[in-house]
């Protein structure tokens, strides 16, 4: 008797314990009778600032659908695309999930298509910046909807600008004119020009001087070609030969360039505008942009921004829809806007950006900008490309390996 | 809180007298074992066996998987890249080994002649080696880097830029020898001292008094009775240094090039940057295999120059 009733009572524990492990599994949401959801909704942030902004959008989503509850979780930016990748390995992933538009070939397998949903819904994907809208679909669906969008531009100091009676780099400037300008603000160990290793940083570069990007039509890497050879042969010699940059310090120091500029041993840096109310508030003297210097192929640059999607392993994908429209809807850009969180990729809420940060001194350059950017287009394997390219970046500018192997091996490594 | 006399006295009538059978002890042990059992198992027994099995895969993380057999062992055997990882890690032994031993050697000799301050010496030597790896790579990274404070000083003083350590070819593996070296050579430093203290100084006085120099006591006398311990640390070390990760990831990335991409710089490039667990996993018995056997054949060699008897 005893034994049946202990053994009952271990039958039933383990019961409710396999019953709750499903139930509760972390399927990235969990539904109750009365239509209540539990949406997970995983975003990386890199402050407890960053994260009090999402916990708000979390809110708003609520208090626009009392039936959703957003559980946030979050990872610094690095880690995120690992933890991501693991939950999404063992089927976990969350019901709505953060997505960069250059990583949209790496994860936009594990997304569900919102077109049908946003038709039904009425949202429209003209209302959004179309660079970014395009970067957030994968084999044509639009598999996530952009929050904010930013087009990569020139930061330059305008007091040193100033200090050297140069005139201030604006719409129209040229390569050539950039290389003055260096040349003459450059006086060891202060530089013009921060060259860095990443892959994103020549790319304008190779735009503006022949229209090419890293892929060709078909979608493929395609780098070891004659129009990427003359642009990296070019920034070497920036770095190695004019000396107008500081030698690259490692493949490991992304930062260093925003940090160099902040510190004022840079006077200009590519950058990206949702750096700027940072390096505003940080930097010791005035931070201008300027759009690409036009080269033979004008003033041309990259833009990329992330948004939100719906993963196919969410149990509520209509809600968690739902939840994106609010987290992307005009309330909730407005307020990351004002923040400075997010340039806003809808394009009736960016006036929120500039006056919420008094930056309207930029709009014209910003605008120009995006009107001139192609979005960040990536292959499955980019991340192969931006390691390996790093990685024998930092030799070849510094003088101590040829173009020829940087570009060859990239190609090698990425195109497979 | 002090253990109340009767408590001493049940736990004394409990414990087994002498005349019990074993099994009662082997269940209560089996009992203690099980925690750390259930982790060795989950947590080292199981991994092995997987990577041992994906290692005839193709297996990215997301996505089928695919049986391969030995191509992963293939390509990476005849791939370039994993030959100059096997060189630099070559390297990286060659030069980080014998510099560690020597210099935690000479600084537990020193230690251990009767300087005032040795227990703080001791302590302060030891700071690094419990400091995080990463933070002293960080420290390392902001020193000499351009404009850092090396580069800073050597404007000041001398008026020229130093070499740009991190971001150069020739630089690179010795700025990450250098960490590893600040890392690590406060532990062997402790295990040479406590050797050290267990030379019977009877030996050392007689030989004194027989006339010997400090340096014949020191080679004839002191150094053969710590072989054991040398032993241990160039083993450990050895060891430790074929795996070298950390040092070389943190402060270059594993570059410029690939001058600095280790074994496992490249095991972790391949299988948590390019999510290959299939060929990350076939990395990881090669170097296996390669530690194996050199620690054999330590073994081996060990009864040509360790004494064990005092």
């Amino acid at each position: 008797m005893r034994v049946s009733r202990l053994t009952s009572i271990v039958s039933i524990a383990l019961a409710t314990a396999l019953v709750a492990g499903c139930g509760g599994g972390n399927s990235g949401s969990s539904g109750s009778s009365d239509g209540k959801v539990t949406l997970n909704w995983f975003m990386w942030s890199g402050s407890d600032v960053e994260k009090n902004a999402w916990l708000h959008v979390a809110d708003m989503v609520t208090a626009k659908y009392p039936n959703i509850k957003i559980k946030f979780e979050t990872a610094p930016f690095n880690d995120f695309w690992t933890k991501l990748t693991t939950q999404a390995a063992s089927g976990n992933a969350p019901c709505v999930i953060g997505l960069q538009g250059q990583r949209a070939p790496q994860f936009g397998n594990l997304l569900v298509p919102l077109d049908d949903h946003m038709s039904k819904a009425g949202i429209k994907a003209s209302d959004y910046v179309s660079s970014i809208t395009k970067g957030l679909q994968f084999n044509g669906k639009q598999v996530a909807l952009p929050y904010d969008v930013g087009p990569f531009v020139m930061f330059y100091n305008k007091d040193a600008f100033k200090a050297a009676e140069l005139k201030e780099p604006a719409i129209g400037w040229t390569t050539d004119e950039f290389m003055a300008d260096a040349r003459a603000l450059t006086k060891a160990p202060k530089y013009g020009y921060w060259a860095q290793s990443d892959i994103g940083q020549l790319l304008p570069w190779v735009l503006s001087s022949s229209g090419q990007s890293a892929l060709n039509a078909e979608g493929k890497l395609d780098v070891d070609n004659p129009a990427w050879h003359t642009s990296a042969q070019w920034y070497t010699d920036l770095v190695s030969k004019d000396k107008l940059s500081a030698q690259i310090p490692s493949a490991n120091s992304s930062t260093s360039a925003a940090n160099q500029f902040l510190a004022g041993n840079a006077y200009m840096s590519l950058d990206g505008p949702w750096d700027l109310i940072n390096a505003r508030a940080q930097a010791k003297f005035k931070v201008g942009i300027a759009p690409m210097p036009a080269g033979a192929s004008g003033s041309k640059t990259w833009s990329d921004g992330s948004g939100f999607g719906v993963t196919k392993d969410c149990k509520n994908p209509d809600q968690a829809f739902q939840a994106v429209s609010v987290m992307v809807g005009a309330d909730a850009e407005n307020y990351l806007g004002n923040l400075g969180r997010a340039y806003p990729a809808l394009i009736s809420t960016q006036n929120s950006w500039y006056e919420g940060n008094k930056t309207q001194d930029v709009k014209p350059v910003m605008d120009f900008s995006l009107t001139n950017s192609i979005p960040y287009t990536t292959t499955p394997t980019w991340q192969q490309v931006v390691t390996t390219f790093s990685k024998q970046a930092v030799a070849t500018y510094n003088g101590q390996g040829s173009v020829d192997d940087l570009l060859s091996q990239t190609q090698a490594q990425g195109g497979s | 809180m002090a253990i109340m006399p009767v408590d001493v006295a049940d736990v004394a009538d409990t414990a087994p007298a002498g005349g019990r059978p074993k099994r009662g002890d082997g269940r209560v042990a089996a009992g203690f074992l099980t925690p750390s059992m259930l982790g060795l198992l989950a947590f080292t027994a199981f991994p092995i066996v997987a990577s041992l099995l994906l290692g005839f895969f193709d297996w990215p993380v997301i996505g089928d998987h695919t049986f391969t057999g030995l191509k992963n062992y293939e390509t990476l055997l005849s791939s370039d890249e994993f030959r100059t990882a096997i060189i630099n890690t070559v390297l990286f032994v060659v030069l980080y080994v014998p510099l560690n031993i020597v210099i935690s050697l000479g600084l537990a000799v020193w230690i251990n002649t009767r300087i005032r301050w040795r227990g703080l010496y001791r302590t302060i030597f030891f700071i690094p080696v419990v400091t995080p790896v990463v933070a002293n790579a960080a420290i390392f990274s902001l020193m000499l880097s351009p404009n850092g404070l090396v580069d800073s000083l050597m404007q000041t003083w001398f008026g020229v830029q130093a070499p740009n350590f991190l971001g150069s070819k020739t630089w690179a593996m010795p700025a990450v020898v250098l960490l590893s070296i600040w890392q690590g050579f406060g532990y062997n430093m402790l295990v040479f001292s406590a050797a050290l203290e267990n030379v019977p100084t009877s030996l050392t006085e007689a030989a004194t008094i027989d006339g010997a120099s400090a340096s014949k006591r020191f080679f004839k006398i002191v150094l053969p009775l710590i072989t054991p311990s040398i032993f241990f640390a160039v083993v450990l070390t050895l060891i430790s240094s074929f795996q070298v990760f950390t040092q070389a990831y943190v402060l270059t990335g594993g570059g410029p090039g690939n001058a600095t991409t280790t074994m496992v710089v490249y095991l972790y490039e391949q299988g948590f940057q390019f999510y290959k667990l299939g060929f990350a996993s076939a990395i990881a018995w090669v170097l296996f295999v390669i530690i194996l056997v050199i620690t054999i054949f330590q073994f081996i060699g060990q009864k040509r120059w360790v004494h064990y008897d005092q």
